[in-house]
């Protein structure tokens, strides 16, 4: 474990500073962020405004670390004026602390739906499964869970679900046309 | 003793962890030079920056500058904002404490983050 791991692990202990740094992994970092993608896209503050629908002010807003009223909503407007993805979640300490302490330049990188090469690389094969079945009609849809997640589960189930639990997984088969 | 460490532990906990992410983020930064919203020149004093940390209010602004070796900054002294302005004292305290730490090895060490 590295020094400033160490010495920010020991801060992490108090409650105050740990709920403060996992605030500041949003309000802090993510102006750099999106300043950097929208430099990157070849953006003015007035043109990811148009995009995503505000005024250049609120953009220059968004880029101040210190104007702490980023939104979910917000940013979900300027992932799509970028054209990519947003992932907000709930997570261990360790994780946030993890990825503060270890995090590099590359992780400001993040490719547009369109330079995408984990979607857009795969976009053939996707379509050649689909043509693939066609000719056969598809009369449900499986969800498969692994083993040993708990499904919790009250009162009557919904009329088109059918809960099936055999020795390797649970599954649920949710079938058309019942 | 470090200087810096002495002062950013008497901040609240929030400001710390606050300025502790600046650093850390600007560690990383693809952006050269940094934004002026997370640290911007001092105007009236050659050579020093002020980081831009807000917490509960309060500006708190450390002073530092860019050495002694490449590609390294040096935080010189934790100052907080009064009334819209730093104090003079904190600023010329920067400038030499900037002096010493250009001029002799073995100043500064690495932001301990403790």
């Amino acid at each position: 474990m590295s020094l400033v791991r160490q010495n920010l692990a020991a801060k992490f202990t108090d409650k105050a500073y740990r709920d403060a740094f996992v605030a500041e992994q949003i309000f802090s970092r993510l102006p750099l962020k999106i300043r950097y993608l929208r430099e990157e896209q070849g953006m003015t503050q007035r043109k990811l405004g148009e995009v995503a629908g505000m005024a250049q002010t609120w953009v220059s807003k968004l880029e101040d670390p210190n104007y702490g009223k980023l939104t979910i909503s917000t940013l979900l407007k300027v992932a799509s004026a970028f054209d990519v993805g947003l992932q907000i979640d709930f997570v261990p300490y360790s994780k946030v602390l993890s990825d503060a302490v270890y995090r590099t330049g590359g992780s400001f990188v993040v490719s547009k739906f369109a330079d995408d090469p984990g979607i857009t690389g795969m976009s053939g094969a996707f379509s050649g499964m689909v043509q693939g079945t066609q000719s056969t009609q598809t009369m449900g849809t499986l969800i498969t869970f692994p083993e040993n997640v708990g499904i919790a589960t009250s009162g009557t189930a919904p009329r088109n679900v059918t809960a099936v639990t055999s020795s390797k997984a649970t599954t649920l088969a949710q079938v058309a046309g019942l | 003793m470090n200087v810096i460490r002495q002062w950013s532990l008497t901040l609240p906990q929030a400001a710390q962890a606050k300025l502790d992410t600046i650093i850390l983020v600007l560690r990383v930064s693809p952006i050269w030079p940094w934004p002026a919203q997370y640290v911007s020149r001092l105007r009236g004093y050659k050579g020093i920056y002020e980081l831009r940390v807000g917490s509960s209010g309060v500006q708190y602004r450390p002073l530092g500058c860019h050495g002694p070796g490449k590609k390294q900054f040096t935080i010189l002294i934790g100052s907080v904002e009064k009334g819209g302005k730093l104090p003079k004292s904190d600023c010329e305290i920067a400038v030499e404490r900037r002096k010493i730490i250009l001029d002799y090895e073995g100043r500064t060490c690495e932001h301990e983050f403790s």
